[in-house]
């Protein structure tokens, strides 16, 4: 079954090129600019990742998990948390997100599809 | 059982492959002496040349590349240096290895005399380092094995995830999957003492797990399983099974979790239990704890199951890791024939749909073809092999004969991924050779005449390679002195080729150089000369129907360009009937078609026929095939040019263009010299395409012969 991966970010560029290093995963992007309009995707039906961005504009990535895990479909899904944040406070803040993995930005294409592909369980 | 022939074939083109690549990482060398990838990369080259040969029995092989192997071992230590002699040693080498595997080991007096002297020489090289990789040879043999060798290694681990683990989107239940993965584990749950469980909330979860794995793999692997658990959510220690009492760290440790004395014979026991084939008991979870994971934590791991999954998963890593398949070509053709049936019978789909209605069965039919063409192409392209594949040789052919000529010559290659169907690059290697070979033997001048001219005093011979439309272009130029027209003009006035009062435009000076008998080396040098001129590189490039020009502008260099076509499979034709029977003629070498009366042939004379200012000499197609049937009043004159001379061929009518798949034809018409194959029409009936080179041919012999 096609993957279906939510995919949050203020940057368009880092959208795409989000989806663009997830081409070799079968699987559909849904794309948001912020969380608030990330929200939308989360109506009940089946999402197998998130990957969401730290700092947006309107609703950032921590609120974003919240509101996610307080929904009962949501309360297990994996998220992972994009930071361009280098500081370790900042990280530590990321964490208490409640996140299962956070891939710093820049990131490496073949270090971030093994945590994708552990996510999805997919081999 | 695989038998040894089978072994041997592969190992054959294997072999080519890889004396290929050594040839080319050897030019590559010369030209960087100390450059230790080439070395690292010549050094591995020998090195699987020589396993290959000596599991396959090819005995004499494998001595000659254990010695190179040991000679560029040497070279990698810094023991030798890659020294012109050797690296013209090792080129020639790999000719004797080439020799060695044509003629399966089996030389005769004289090539083994050779063989022997070489052998020796390389052997003089290789002495002083032998020793060790004979020792290497050893270990390589028993190390056929190495895989159930080896070791297994215990390890402990202490798993204690945080209580936010499954709001972190993370189910533990995986790690115990990717655990099995790894080898054989045993585990068992621990209540965190301090931490009350709270049945009602999922989300609060607390729950330790000890492990005992036996596995292959390293720490860094089980680690690697870890990736979503933070550094305080698991211990890992290498355990010693034999020795677990020594281990003073991880019985402290395990002495922590249980506030017990740890019972190291339980541990002995699961040990054991793991390392035996017989299935521990106690294998997964175990105990009432079962019931809080049952939400959670669907399924039982089956050790059985991951076990195998990871043969699996191996199998499944190493085939994703070849990047190409070889495939004997008969198998190529056949499917490349079957698609091209495919590719026909939807014509005849297309063909026979015209007059129906359903807008459904068209819409279904076009997607069809729009799918048979993709298919086709695909296909074709399987055939298709970079020039790449030649290209190296013609280095080499530069490099040995520029060292004989004392001329200094650089040889570029551009744009060597060009593909071509494997049956052209096979016989445009020839051509393609002769025409470099003229190049530096008559192109480039030696070294004083260049510096005397200002030019640099290394000559340039690039091999240029395009795609352009539905061909290639494969150009070979060089920065020499380039083609005296004049020269040629008095040698062909000379021969008689010419008339002296001939006006000759540069196009036709050059393509005197073509013609048969014409050969402007004032001596034969042992390079060019050798009987085949470029009258026979013209025939050759002309059966692979194309096209070869020659451009050149005096001291500065000449340029000859092929022009290929991507595939011999298809063709362009001119669909004629002769007695409302189809035939195609090449469209390439078809000038133009004209209508002419019947008595004009009857009233002309000894098969040649006056056509404008001309007099052709013609093939009546009807005849020719002795065809009955009545003869219409108007018949077509289809004018064939050949070597700039132009013939006649008569039929009926013309019908039209034809892209027409060749089709070969079956044993019977094998020895039919004037048919190509066959290709079918949209309405699905069968026409010979003529091959129209060897028709002009016929011409000529009965114009001789008349």
């Amino acid at each position: 079954m096609k993957k279906k991966i939510v995919v949050v970010d203020d940057f368009e560029n880092t959208r795409w090129i989000i989806e663009f290093a997830l081409r070799g995963i079968e699987c559909e992007v849904l794309k948001a600019e912020n969380g608030k309009e990330a929200l939308k995707f989360f109506d009940g039906r089946s999402v197998d990742l998130l990957i969401t961005d730290y700092n947006m504009p309107v609703m950032d990535g921590a609120q974003l998990i919240s509101e996610v895990r307080n929904m009962e479909s949501y309360q297990f899904m994996p998220v992972i948390m994009l930071t361009t944040e280098t500081s370790e406070k900042k990280k530590e803040k990321a964490k208490e997100s409640k996140v299962t993995a956070w891939i710093q930005k820049p990131f490496k294409q073949e270090e971030f599809m093994a945590i994708i592909k552990r996510c999805l369980r997919i081999k | 059982m695989i038998d040894s022939s089978f072994l041997k074939n592969n190992f054959i083109s294997e072999a080519r492959e890889l004396l290929d690549k050594l040839e080319s990482q050897l030019l590559e060398l010369e030209k960087r002496p100390t450059d230790i990838d080439i070395i690292q990369e010549i050094f591995r080259i020998t090195h699987t040349f020589k396993g290959s040969a000596t599991m396959v029995g090819f005995d004499k092989i494998g001595k000659i590349a254990h010695h190179l192997e040991s000679i560029y071992d040497s070279i990698r230590k810094g023991v030798l240096h890659a020294s012109g002699e050797i690296i013209t040693l090792t080129l020639k080498t790999t000719d004797v290895l080439s020799l060695l595997l044509e003629k399966n080991e089996e030389l005769d007096n004289e090539e083994q005399s050779e063989f022997n002297k070489l052998y020796l020489e390389i052997e003089s090289y290789s002495n002083s380092n032998s020793q060790d990789s004979i020792i290497e040879n050893e270990s390589e043999k028993s190390g056929l094995n190495n895989i159930s060798e080896i070791e297994e290694k215990y390890f402990f681990i202490h798993f204690k995830p945080n209580k936010d683990i499954f709001i972190r989107g993370i189910n533990p239940h995986y790690l115990f999957e990717d655990i099995g993965e790894l080898g054989r584990y045993w585990s068992d749950p621990r209540f965190d003492r301090e931490t009350q469980i709270n049945q009602d909330d999922k989300k609060e979860f607390s729950e330790q797990w000890i492990i005992f794995l036996s596995t292959s793999k390293n720490r860094e692997d089980i680690i690697d399983q870890f990736l979503f658990y933070q550094d305080d959510e698991y211990e890992i220690f290498q355990i010693d099974s034999e020795n677990i009492h020594s281990d003073k760290e991880f019985i402290k440790y395990y002495s922590g979790i249980d506030q017990l004395k740890p019972d190291v014979n339980k541990i002995s026991e699961i040990l054991f239990g793991l390392k035996s084939d017989t299935t521990p008991e106690n294998l997964n979870i175990t105990d009432d704890d079962q019931g809080i994971l049952a939400n959670q934590i669907p399924a039982e791991v089956d050790n059985e199951d991951a076990m195998n999954e990871q043969v699996f998963t191996e199998k499944s890593v190493s085939v994703n890791s070849i990047e190409s398949i070889r495939v004997p070509s008969y198998k190529l053709d056949e499917l490349i024939n079957l698609v091209s049936e495919l590719v026909i019978i939807n014509s005849q789909l297309s063909y026979q749909i015209e007059g129906t209605q359903s807008a459904q069965l068209k819409k279904t039919i076009n997607t069809l073809e729009k799918l048979y063409k993709q298919l086709r192409n695909n296909a074709l392209e399987l055939r298709l092999v970079p020039i790449k594949k030649i290209t190296l040789k013609f280095q080499r052919l530069v490099r040995d004969l520029s060292k004989k000529l004392n001329k200094k010559v650089e040889f570029i290659t551009v744009g060597t991924d060009t593909e071509l169907d494997s049956n052209i690059i096979s016989k445009i290697e020839s051509p393609l050779m002769h025409i470099i070979r003229n190049s530096l033997d008559h192109g480039i001048e030696d070294e004083e005449t260049r510096i005397n001219q200002s030019k640099s005093p290394t000559g340039i011979i690039r091999l240029i390679s395009f795609y352009s439309g539905a061909n290639v272009f494969i150009q070979v130029q060089d920065d020499g002195k380039g083609i005296d027209k004049e020269f040629i003009r008095k040698k062909a006035i000379e021969k008689g080729i010419i008339n002296a009062t001939d006006k000759l435009s540069d196009k036709e000076i050059y393509d005197i150089i073509f013609l048969p008998g014409f050969s402007t080396a004032q001596s034969l040098t042992d390079l060019s000369g050798r009987g085949v001129g470029m009258d026979v590189v013209k025939k050759n490039i002309q059966e692979l129907r194309g096209t070869i020009e020659i451009d050149s502008e005096i001291g500065l260099g000449t340029s000859v360009t092929l022009k290929l076509p991507l595939t011999l499979s298809i063709i362009d034709t001119l669909q004629v009937n002769v007695n409302e029977k189809p035939y195609l003629i090449p469209l390439n070498i078809i000038d133009s078609c004209y209508k002419i009366n019947h008595s004009e042939l009857v009233n002309s004379s000894s098969k040649h026929i006056q056509f404008k200012d001309q007099i052709l000499p013609y093939i009546y197609l009807r005849e020719y095939f002795k065809l009955d049937g009545e003869v219409p009043e108007i018949e077509h004159l289809i004018i064939l040019e050949y070597n700039e001379k132009k013939y006649g061929l008569i039929a009926d009518k013309v019908i039209g263009e034809h892209q027409a798949v060749i089709k070969p034809l079956g044993p019977i018409h094998k020895n039919q010299e004037y048919i190509t194959g066959a290709g079918i029409l949209g309405d699905g009936s069968l026409a010979i395409i003529l091959d129209a080179n060897k028709l002009i041919l016929s011409i000529k012999e009965e114009a001789i012969y008349e």
